[in-house]
Parts: C-alpha cells; sequence; structure tokens
C-alpha cells in the first residue's frame, strides 16, 4: 500500500460485528488479538460492536453450515448501507464459499490468517468505500453496485 | 441421586483389581477383558442383558465418569464403546472402564443410562440420530420442555458469545425458572474414511483453534496405544512443554473474553497483552500462532534448542511479573465479586452426576485431573496438584468466580510444570522415527481401537480411533471434547439467576462448541 493510501485510511472509524457461522476458533482468537493492544485496530478508529443494526463491517469466520445459513442473512440484512463483508480464512474464502450465500468484498486467507493479514484486510475495506466514494456513493444505487 | 460405594476403601484402585472384581461378580457374562496397562484403561465386552446391571455396579467403587459413547460396524450386530471412568476421589487416581455391547441390526435397543449419568444425554441423542439405536426408556430434551409464557431466546448470534449457541430461558420477571440449551449448532464432519493418520493429525488440529495441539497429541496418543508405539523421552518432554503453553495462552485469553462479558473492557486488553508473550514463545517454537503442525506419531517434529529455552524462561519471568497484577486487578475488584460470585452455581454433588471435568469440576470442589490421576507424557515425573477453589478460598461455591479462580490458579501451576519439565530435559531424540513413510509402514500393520485422553485446558479430551490392518485410512474416528461434557449441566447452573448473567453463565465453562459437534457424517444424512 503506498503512503499517500495509508494516510487516506487512518481517519476512517468502520465498526465491525463478527460473527462464528461454523468455524473451529482459530479466526477467532486471531480476531480477537486484531482487538487486542499489540495489533491495536483501534488505531484505525475501528471496534467491535455487539449489534449488526451498529455495524459497518461484518467479519464471518469458518464454513456457513446448514443452520446457521438463514441467520447470516438475516445479520447481514440488518446491517445499514453502506456496509461490507470480510471472510476471514481459509473455510469461508476458498473451502465452501461464503460468496455463495452472502457478497464479500475482501477475502482474508490462511489458517488461521495472522492478526497483521486481517488488520491488512480491513484497510482494503475502508479503500473501497474510499474509491466508492470518490465515484459518487449513492445510497439508493447500492445493491445495484454489489 | 444414586450414591457412590468406596468399595477400595484406602487401598489403590487399579486396572487388575477392578477387573478381579469384576470377574468375580459377572463371570461369564464379561465376554472378553482386556488391560492396557499404558493408558490406565480396562476393555470388555458384556452381553446384552447384563449391560445395565453392570453400569449400576460400576458405582459402588467410586465416582463414575461418562465420557462418550461410540459405535461401530460388527457384521451382524453394532457395536457400541461406552467409554467410562471410575475415579477415586480420595486417592486421585483413576481407571477407564470401555464396555462393548453387541447389538443385533434387527434389534437396535438398549437400556438407556441417562438416568444413572445424565451427561450422557447428548451422546445418546447422536447415536439414536446416526445409527438408529432407541435408548430406552426414552425421554425428551434438556430440563423437561418450557412451559412458562415468556421465553427468551439468546444466541445464536449475540454480543456476548463468540461461538453460536442457543440458550431459551423461561422468565418469570428478570428471574429464570427453566432453560433449555442447544449447543449442536455449528455442526461438523470428521469424516476420514479417506485419510490416512497423517493426513488426520492436520484435520485434528482444526477441531479448535484454541485447543489444537491437545487434540493432536489426543489423536496421536489413541494411534500410538493401537500400534505399541513408544514415544522417546525428550518427545514426551516436548510435548508437555508444548501442551503447558496451551494451556496458559487458552486460560488467558479465556479470562480476558470473561471480563469482556461482564464489561470490563480494560481487563480484556491487559490480558490479550500478557497473552501475546506466550504466542510469540509459540511462534518461535513452531513456526505457527494457532495450527500449529509440530504433532508426530512417536514424537513431535520440533525440538527445543538451548535458545528457544532461554525465551521460554524469559516468557515464565514475565508472566510471573505481569500475570500478578492482572490477577490482582481483576479477583479483588469488588465490582467483579458482586457480579461473579454466587451466578451459575454447579455443586460438587451435581458435578459427579453430570460427569463435569476440568476447571469446571475442579471449581466445582472436585479433585479431578487426569495430569494427576492417570499421568500421561511426561507428568508421570513432574507431579501435579490439582487445582480446587477450597485450597485459596476456604470453600468451593462452585461458581463462576470460582471457575475464574482455578483457571487463573492453574496459569502459575503451568509456568511451574514448564519450568520443571526444561530443567530436566532429558538429552535424545525428539521422535522415534522422522521418515514419515517408515511410520506409515507402522501403522498399516495396526488392527484394533484405541482411546486417547488427556487434559486439555477446558477437561478431558477423548478420542477413540479405529484401525484396521492392511488399510492405510482412519476406519473411524470418534471426538469428545470437553464442552460436550460440561454442557450438559447448562440448565443447572442457570436456575435462579437473572437473564443479564446469561453470557456469564454460558461463557463461564469456557465452552467450545466448534469442539463438540463432531460426527461422521456419511452420504447425505
Amino acid at each position: 500500500m503506498k503512503i499517500f493510501d495509508m494516510l487516506r485510511v487512518l481517519p476512517k472509524s468502520l465498526w465491525i460485528m463478527t460473527c462464528n457461522s461454523g468455524s473451529c476458533n482459530g479466526c477467532d482468537t486471531e480476531i480477537a488479538a486484531m482487538f487486542g493492544p499489540r495489533y491495536d485496530i483501534g488505531r484505525f478508529g475501528m471496534k467491535l460492536v455487539g449489534t449488526p443494526r451498529h455495524a459497518d463491517v461484518l467479519i464471518v469466520t469458518g464454513t456457513v453450515v446448514k443452520f446457521m445459513r438463514d441467520r447470516l442473512l438475516r445479520v447481514c440484512n440488518q446491517m445499514p448501507a453502506p456496509k461490507f463483508v470480510v471472510a476471514v480464512g481459509d473455510c469461508g474464502c476458498s473451502g465452501e464459499p461464503l460468496d455463495g450465500v452472502i457478497p464479500v468484498d475482501v477475502c482474508v486467507h490462511g489458517c488461521p490468517p495472522r492478526p497483521e493479514a486481517i488488520v491488512d484486510g480491513m484497510t482494503k475495506v475502508v479503500l473501497k468505500l474510499e474509491s466508492l466514494r470518490r465515484s459518487g456513493f449513492d445510497e439508493s444505487a447500492w445493491d445495484a453496485v454489489r | 441421586m444414586r450414591a457412590h460405594g468406596t468399595q477400595f476403601g484406602k487401598a489403590f484402585l487399579d486396572c487388575g483389581a477392578l477387573a478381579a472384581a469384576l470377574k468375580e461378580k459377572f463371570k461369564e457374562d464379561i465376554l472378553s477383558l482386556e488391560i492396557r496397562a499404558r493408558g490406565h484403561d480396562l476393555w470388555l465386552e458384556i452381553s446384552a442383558p447384563s449391560f445395565r446391571p453392570f453400569v449400576e455396579n460400576l458405582f459402588e467403587y467410586d465416582f463414575v465418569n461418562f465420557h462418550v459413547i461410540s459405535a461401530d460396524d460388527a457384521g451382524d450386530n453394532a457395536a457400541l464403546s461406552y467409554h467410562l471412568s471410575i475415579f477415586q476421589r480420595n486417592r486421585g487416581r483413576r481407571v477407564g472402564v470401555t464396555v462393548t455391547v453387541k447389538l443385533p441390526k434387527n434389534n437396535l435397543s438398549i437400556p438407556s443410562i441417562f438416568d444413572l449419568l445424565p451427561g450422557s444425554e447428548y451422546s445418546e441423542r447422536e447415536i439414536m440420530e446416526a445409527f438408529g439405536v432407541s435408548f430406552t426408556p426414552e425421554k425428551d430434551g434438556t430440563g423437561g420442555g418450557l412451559s412458562a409464557a415468556y421465553t427468551v431466546p439468546v444466541g445464536p448470534i449475540h454480543a456476548g458469545l463468540r461461538e453460536p449457541v442457543t440458550a431459551w430461558l423461561e422468565l418469570d420477571g428478570e428471574r429464570v425458572t427453566g432453560a433449555d440449551v442447544r449447543p449442536a449448532i455449528a455442526r461438523m464432519e470428521t469424516e476420514t474414511r479417506v485419510r490416512d493418520p497423517i493426513q488426520a493429525i492436520y484435520m485434528a488440529e482444526r477441531i479448535c483453534g484454541t485447543c489444537s495441539f491437545s487434540h493432536v497429541i489426543c489423536l496421536v496418543r489413541a494411534i500410538e496405544d493401537i500400534a505399541r508405539m513408544e514415544v522417546p523421552a525428550r518427545g514426551q518432554y516436548i510435548r508437555t512443554i508444548v501442551l503447558e503453553l496451551e494451556r496458559i495462552h487458552s486460560h488467558v485469553l479465556w479470562s480476558g473474553d470473561v471480563c469482556r462479558v461482564i464489561g470490563f473492557d480494560s481487563a480484556f486488553h491487559l490480558a490479550m497483552r500478557i497473552r501475546e508473550q506466550v504466542m510469540d514463545v509459540l511462534t518461535g517454537m513452531t513456526g505457527n500462532r494457532v495450527n500449529r503442525g509440530v504433532g508426530a506419531f512417536g514424537g513431535v517434529r520440533c525440538d527445543v534448542t538451548p535458545g528457544l529455552a532461554k525465551a521460554v524462561r524469559g516468557m515464565i519471568r514475565y508472566y510471573r511479573r505481569e500475570f500478578e497484577p492482572f490477577r490482582e486487578i481483576v479477583l479483588n475488584d469488588p465490582i467483579v465479586r458482586a457480579r461473579m460470585r454466587g451466578v451459575g452455581v454447579l455443586t460438587s454433588d451435581e458435578a459427579v452426576r453430570y460427569s463435569v471435568t476440568g476447571p469446571t469440576a475442579r471449581a466445582s470442589g472436585l479433585r479431578v485431573d487426569l495430569r494427576k490421576s492417570s499421568p500421561y507424557e511426561a507428568y508421570a515425573d513432574i507431579p501435579v496438584e490439582p487445582v480446587v477453589p477450597q485450597d485459596f478460598f476456604g470453600k468451593a461455591h462452585g461458581d463462576a468466580l470460582d471457575r475464574f479462580a482455578v483457571r487463573v490458579q492453574e496459569v502459575y501451576q503451568s509456568l511451574d510444570i514448564i519450568e520443571k519439565a526444561l530443567d530436566s530435559l532429558p538429552e535424545g531424540p525428539f521422535a522415534a522415527e522422522q521418515d514419515p513413510d517408515k511410520v506409515m509402514g507402522c501403522l498399516k500393520n495396526a488392527d484394533g481401537t484405541g482411546w486417547g485422553i488427556i487434559e486439555a485446558p477446558r477437561g478431558d479430551n477423548t478420542h477413540i480411533v479405529r484401525l484396521k490392518a492392511g488399510d492405510e485410512n482412519v476406519c473411524r474416528w470418534k471426538v469428545r471434547a470437553p464442552t460436550c461434557a460440561n454442557a450438559a449441566c447448562w440448565p443447572l447452573m442457570f436456575r435462579g439467576s437473572e437473564l443479564a448473567d446469561a453470557p456469564l453463565i454460558i461463557n463461564s465453562i469456557d465452552p467450545c462448541i466448534a469442539c463438540m459437534n463432531r460426527m461422521p457424517v456419511k452420504g447425505n444424512n
């Protein structure tokens, strides 16, 4: 990432919700580490929220098991636009792709990915939001964009 | 409730004495009997009519702990194996008992042992679903159904829960009057018919991200049990060191997480900062943070070099210095004490009855710890005393605060164990055989069923593996994670609590839903 882009990432503040849809906990511990002081995603103003109605980004870990499929859709539909979905871990990225259930914006590979990789994925979300803003973001056209 | 006898009194309970006593009592009903000294296990097959009296008889010796039921195809019959343990309460000994019953396929019916051991509920349900065995008399779900007007679901997606669990709470105002918990949501398969034992190691690692190495060691021990493989002393010590490092990371992560659940965010960040040190050491030792990939048959795949030993000692010093303030801040905080004291109480009698394991059982005052009762790996040389709250609080309440304190105290215990293991690290090879082809050649000829049981961070972890001679793949593989035993007592913990306690109570046993729902899935079922 260029330094110019990095500076643009800094003032953004995305609120994150995580959803475990059948993962082995490995990615979840790394996400917990990402919120911790060493990797400290709070630097970017990002924080963990407990409800999809407050969230901008949904982090999904694991394959989508049958039972969680409908629930995941409901959670995703409750989020206000503009919203982003990040698939963390190889299960959701390439094992049994999450993309068939809900549209995915960023995939973070790894089993599990290191916290740095997840932070990198989150900055890509910010860049995507920025490019949308530059191209004249229209909320009514949001569904068409996705 | 069924009383537990103490037939052996002050004498040590051991496999031989137990086998003799059982033989005398059941004579020709015992079709076969085998003693496996390495795992402190007794394997026997019993005729179907005397199965129920046999299990009832086990209660005469001391308290019986239920692990899991595994099932297998045996020609015209289906073979159900009940994996049980008898713990000797006063002497801290354990004997594993595997009871196999063969049922004809045209009449798959067996007496339920739910009334004797309520912890068998999930296992019986699973066998019923997967193999069509009917357990008589039939029972309905946990808690016997709900009746009140207000039933509130908590989960599967909830701010206080990391993993999908659903608890339906029956409410009278804010008070919980009944609960029904359904943890079996994220059900994933461990179908290994097309995988050989070495590939199975990497699947075992991905059963759970927090206690991955303990699953690996459990599987590896089960297969070593079948193949009669020996592990060199250095390999055993390195396994112990990695297992204890993993216990520290798991306990510290859980302590932080439970602080977050009760709204103590700064303690969560403190715990995460402390945890990174142990992750660094694990990364240095194995190359990975979470799925370490160092387990192997007949040893391990990494060595502890002098440089690494120095790094581990540095970590131990760091923990002695930095973990103490965390413990003081959390445990001496009046708000934390008020929040966690008396929440989610499980008495010691109930813990015995529901076959609760690990820190949850110890927090209820039971001195059970597989590292002491049936020592494996290097624990035979390093004495481990179970950490129970009556030793430092004076009395075991069996509530969330006790569970917190027990886990925090176990971190110190693990530090001592690692230090002792480093001090007496034997010289020599760290694996019996490093060439995977030679290992596979040895495993190809192995035949039989093996039971690996170790003390994972959350309680006892059980893997049952079946290998057939001439077939290089794993035939059958049953995983019973500790949460499976501990989750059965959630409805008991909810009694008399308030709605706001629900996330704390669910989290207080350190649940790992990923671990517990593992079953073979065949075809489209």
